[in-house]
């Protein structure tokens, strides 16, 4: 794994997911940062810059919805990537995510290797 | 000394003890949560790794070597798998459905499965709800269980029959579970979800099975409506022809302002324009419920011919009636002066209030 | 001296044929509350074995479901209402919305709520099913659509509630008080009463103490028991009055009280009996009452059923005076209640509801502190007058104290076997030990303020009594310390009372074990040895 491979935040709260997701990423040849909540997962986007962030929407401290705001607010975050990922499947929050930036929006249950494929083409344009 | 000061002492000593028993047994049962909580953790910190190394590798038996036989394991594992099948399909999610077809964790799930308990029973239905059902044995338990009079654990098998991939078997489930008074309407909208598989090509069949669900007597006429709400929900367009000719000529079973209102909706949700003619014949029913549900719908397709209509309803005698006409009106683009000039002077205040009620929730409507 | 005397006297004689009525009060109180914990016991246990594997997740797919609207009356919130709003707005439920009610406060809440949520005119409901005072107006928030604000002409928390249901849209309206702490998913929770059964009309969740936890955003982060005594003992009551009392009414389909604090309500069946009444002070169990009455006399089938596994949090008062007036505002409003539905009490019309717990409250709940206290006084003056056999008396004392012990603790024991909230074995054991203190002292207290209570009912006193909050956040330090500071010496000088009356409970406790013991000379009686030897 190089340093200047892509680095990957993901921010998610159920651990066997994120284990999931953190195990494929790095066999992907990702490098990959783990949050468990909203509020540090905000942090460490301004802190770290990472390309990418996968982004839950039910998170505790602060929804998905609310970090994807404050980091399209914030002028350090608002050019980093996101792809929001999230048991909710409700129209308007598809909608809402994608009003707010988010680059894609990935419906849980979700299929791993998809998303690998999701990730690539985001990080590729 | 006195017989009471023993009295006394007896008292005190046996209440103080029991209070020390319960402190005690507070402690100990807090102790043991601790342990468990602890074994669950390490367990689940052991399997993690080999399952998602199985789930890139294939390799089961580097999973099956990991059990020992304790029961926790059982539980740690299972929850593993069932946490990440709730968001994860597609190839993983098979893969992580046949790592729980290993042998050391069927059979446990089984003896809990023919057990005494209902809480073990549950169990292992929440289990069976994961794998595929082919076991004959296992499907003749659980349909037994439907008949169970505990609630939970009815829900619980019904749940694990919707896993099946046998649409028959499912619809048989569904039966029997809608013929029950006691199941809450809840429940029983959570079941038809359930009984819906992802799968888009199962719609065909599935919507044809189902009539053998509508045509069963035995079923009220809540969960029948119920049910054209679900089909509604869901879309089963398969249905919507079947459903008109039941409302063009309502049985027995079908005659009822549920069950009218339900599929003269489900015309509605369904764009089906034959339905329009069919729709009409109900603007004259004697359910004021019924009449309303027919004018919004017919309001939707927005025909000219209608328009007297609604405005004879204006002056129908309940205010469902009216509140479904004036909107039907206004939605039409007929002036509110218009309709106001309609109506009788008695009227005017309920016409009028209606005519508010509408503006608002439309104006409200276009800034969100 | 002696006229003294001869007055207590003539009230001891007035009241020895009383003697029977306290003994059979004593057990009849105890009886039943042995009984609510035996039930509750089994009960609780039961429901958490399936509650542990009865698999709700993946559960709320479909929009068939019950929505919510969750009501929240704010007046002169200021201090903490874009905080918990925004908390509110974070639940985890696919369908719901948030109306605030804005009861006519004088303060900068709607200022705040405006700016905040960016909040947009929309027009006022035209069907107003139940009346309240005026609305002003009605907004809807332009960054949260599911955020409705009500701001109307100051009422009663009962009318800002009825306003809110004209509001509301949703099927099922949530209502709760400005400062209750929800937990995420407490909606979810509460709706598996929904998936249960049908025909449910009101469900109630458990109320926790959130002193002493450590809050962020609203959210509760880390469970821990208050500092104080007095937030402790409310600890104790609140955990038996929710885990045994409830529970066991809920078992018995009978349950009178849905806390103000945190309940869901059918709005069709609120909206058949009227909503909440504004002329009580009891608005919350009122209307839980009534709904009972009403459906009952309709013949309908109909549930009203407590879940404890839903939390939501609040803060309770911590000093004397405050919490004084609430205990005081609670038994008028139970007074209250009893008096307007006094036609179900002991009428098999109503079934178990008028045979079982109508009774209870009636003379239990309502009228218990006056047999108390009457009992109080003449155990006193009685003792005073030497006329008792002290063992006797030590006896029936240590009964009562002891019982009420076992009872706390067996709602610890509860808790245990359930939920599991605090954290260390230390906030057990100080638990089990509040458990007891709360008999010796604070009880008898307890009880007087339940007295008065019903004294002013009768009276005719309706008002509510003010509420003072600390509120979770501050303005400044300096301003803060000083009011702290002044605070803190009146608050001291004011609870002086109450701590004379829970030491000098305890010494004359201590003092009878003295006497009896030295009486059977287990102990040596050290005084009369040294006057004897001193030749006196």
């Amino acid at each position: 794994m190089s340093d200047d491979s892509p680095l990957i935040l993901v921010v998610e709260d159920t651990e066997v997911i994120y284990e999931l997701l953190l195990y494929k990423l790095k066999k992907s040849g990702y490098r990959v940062e783990h949050r468990a909540n909203g509020k540090e997962g905000l942090e460490a986007a301004k802190e770290l810059q990472p390309d990418l962030v996968l982004l839950d929407v039910m998170l505790p401290s602060m929804n998905g919805f609310e970090v994807l705001r404050n980091m399209k607010e914030d002028t350090a975050t608002k050019d980093i990537k996101v792809i929001m990922l999230t048991s909710k499947n409700r129209e308007e929050d598809i909608m809402k995510g994608h009003k707010l930036g988010a680059e894609r929006y990935i419906e849980k249950p979700f299929k791993p290797n998809i998303l690998m494929l999701r990730i690539e083409e985001v990080l590729g344009s | 000394m006195d017989i009471s000061i023993y009295l006394l002492v007896i008292v005190s000593l046996v209440l103080l003890g029991l209070t020390l028993l319960l402190f005690v047994s507070a402690i100990f049962i807090r102790l043991r949560h601790r342990k468990w909580a602890a074994d669950i953790d390490q367990y689940r910190k052991k399997m993690l790794p080999h399952v998602l190394n199985y789930l890139e590798e294939g390799d089961e038996k580097e999973v099956e070597e990991q059990f020992t036989g304790a029961k926790l394991e059982y539980y740690a594992f299972e929850k593993i798998v069932t946490e990440m099948l709730s968001q994860v399909e597609g190839n993983e999610a098979k893969k992580l459905k046949e790592l729980l077809f290993l042998d050391p964790i069927f059979d446990h799930h089984y003896k809990l499965l023919i057990s005494n308990d209902d809480v073990d029973r549950v169990k292992a239905c929440n289990y069976f709800s994961n794998v595929r059902l082919v076991n004959f044995k296992i499907i003749k338990k659980l349909k037994e269980y439907l008949n169970s009079p505990n609630q939970m654990l009815v829900f619980s098998a019904a749940t694990a029959l919707m896993g099946s991939e046998d649409v028959n078997l499912r619809v048989e489930a569904l039966c029997s579970i809608a013929k029950k008074n006691k199941i809450s309407d809840m429940a029983l909208i959570e079941l038809f979800h359930k009984f819906h598989s992802d799968e888009d090509d199962q719609n065909e069949v599935e919507g044809e099975a189902l009539k053998a669900v509508l045509e069963n007597q035995d079923i009220s006429s809540e969960n029948r409506a119920l049910f054209i709400k679900s089909i509604t929900e869901i879309g089963y367009y398969n249905l919507v022809d079947y459903l008109l000719e039941k409302l063009k000529e309502p049985t027995k079973d079908w005659d009822h302002p549920e069950i009218l209102i339900a599929n003269i909706k489900a015309q509605g949700e369904f764009n089906n324009i034959k339905s329009v003619k069919v729709i009409r014949t109900y603007l004259d029913d004697e359910s004021p419920e019924v009449v309303s549900a027919a004018v919004s719908e017919l309001s939707d397709y927005g025909s000219e011919d209608d328009l007297p209509y609604f405005k004879y309803l204006l002056g129908h005698s309940d205010n469902k009636v009216k509140k479904a006409a004036v909107y039907a009106l206004l939605q039409n683009n007929v002036k509110e002066t218009e309709i106001v000039h309609e109506v009788p002077e008695s009227d005017m205040r309920t016409i009028t209030k209606y005519v508010m009620m509408y503006m608002n929730e439309n104006r409200d409507r276009k800034h969100s | 001296m002696a006229e003294i005397r001869e007055i207590l006297q003539q009230f001891v004689n007035f009241m020895e044929p009383a003697e029977w009525l306290f003994i059979g009060y004593f057990l009849a109180v105890n009886l039943t509350y042995i009984l609510l914990v035996l039930i509750s016991f089994f009960y609780i246990r039961h429901q958490q074995n399936y509650y542990q594997v009865f698999n709700l997740k993946g559960l709320f797919n479909s929009n068939l479901y019950k929505p919510i609207s969750i009501l929240s009356p704010a007046y002169n919130e200021e201090v903490n209402i874009i905080a918990s709003v925004d908390a509110l707005l974070q639940l985890h439920f696919s369908d719901f919305e948030v109306v605030v009610i804005n009861d006519g406060s004088t303060d900068n809440t709607l200022k705040l709520l405006l700016d905040y949520f960016e909040l947009y005119e929309i027009d006022k409901p035209v069907d107003l099913p139940i009346d309240h005072k005026p609305i002003k107006k009605v907004y809807r928030s332009a960054t949260y659509p599911e955020l409705k604000v009500v701001d109307k002409e100051n009422g009663r928390k009962a009318d800002a509630l009825n306003a809110g249901i004209n509001v509301a849209s949703k099927d099922l309206v949530c209502s709760i008080d400005a400062d209750s702490i929800l937990e995420p998913d407490v909606l979810l929770k509460l709706l598996k009463a929904f998936m249960e059964e049908e025909n449910v009309v009101a469900v109630g969740g458990i109320v926790r103490i959130a002193n002493g936890c450590t809050i962020e955003d609203n959210i509760v982060k880390k469970v821990d028991l208050p500092k104080s005594y007095l937030g402790r003992i409310q600890t104790v009551e609140y955990l038996r009055s929710f885990l045994f009392g409830r529970v066991g009414w809920d078992y018995l389909n009978s349950l009178l009280i849905i806390s103000g604090a945190f309940g869901v309500f059918d709005k069709k069946a609120v909206v058949e009996v009227g909503g909440y009444l504004h002329d009580t002070v009891g608005e919350d169990m009122e209307l839980v009452v009534r709904l009972h009455r009403h459906f009952k006399e309709k013949g309908v089938p109909y549930r009203v059923r407590f879940m404890p596994e839903p939390v939501c949090w609040t803060e309770v008062p911590e000093d004397w005076s405050v919490l004084g007036r609430q205990r005081n505002r609670w038994q008028r409003g139970l007074a209250d209640t009893m008096m307007r539905h006094k036609k179900m009490l002991l009428n098999p019309k109503y079934g178990r509801l008028g045979m079982l717990a109508m009774p209870y409250f009636f003379f239990i709940e309502m009228l218990g502190p006056v047999v108390e206290l009457f009992g109080f006084a003449y155990f006193l003056i009685v003792l005073f007058l030497g006329g008792f056999n002290s063992t006797f008396v030590l006896l029936f004392l240590t009964a009562s104290v002891f019982l009420g012990m076992v009872l706390s603790v067996t709602s610890v024991l509860c808790e245990e076997l359930s939920f599991r909230r605090y954290p260390t074995l230390g906030n057990i054991a100080n638990l089990t030990l509040y458990a007891f203190l709360e008999n010796i002292g604070y009880r008898q207290i307890h009880t007087w303020w339940r007295f008065k209570g019903l004294i002013d009912y009768i009276k005719g006193d309706k008002e509510w009594g003010v509420m003072t909050r600390t509120g979770l956040a501050s303005k400044s330090k300096v301003n803060k310390g000083f009011k702290k500071l002044k605070e803190s010496i009146s608050s001291f000088f004011g609870s002086l009372k109450y701590w004379a009356v829970i030491y000098g409970t305890m010494i004359i406790i201590l003092a009878l074990i003295l006497h009896v013991l030295i009486n059977n000379g287990v102990i040596p009686d050290v005084y009369s040895i040294i006057r004897s030897k001193l030749g006196i």
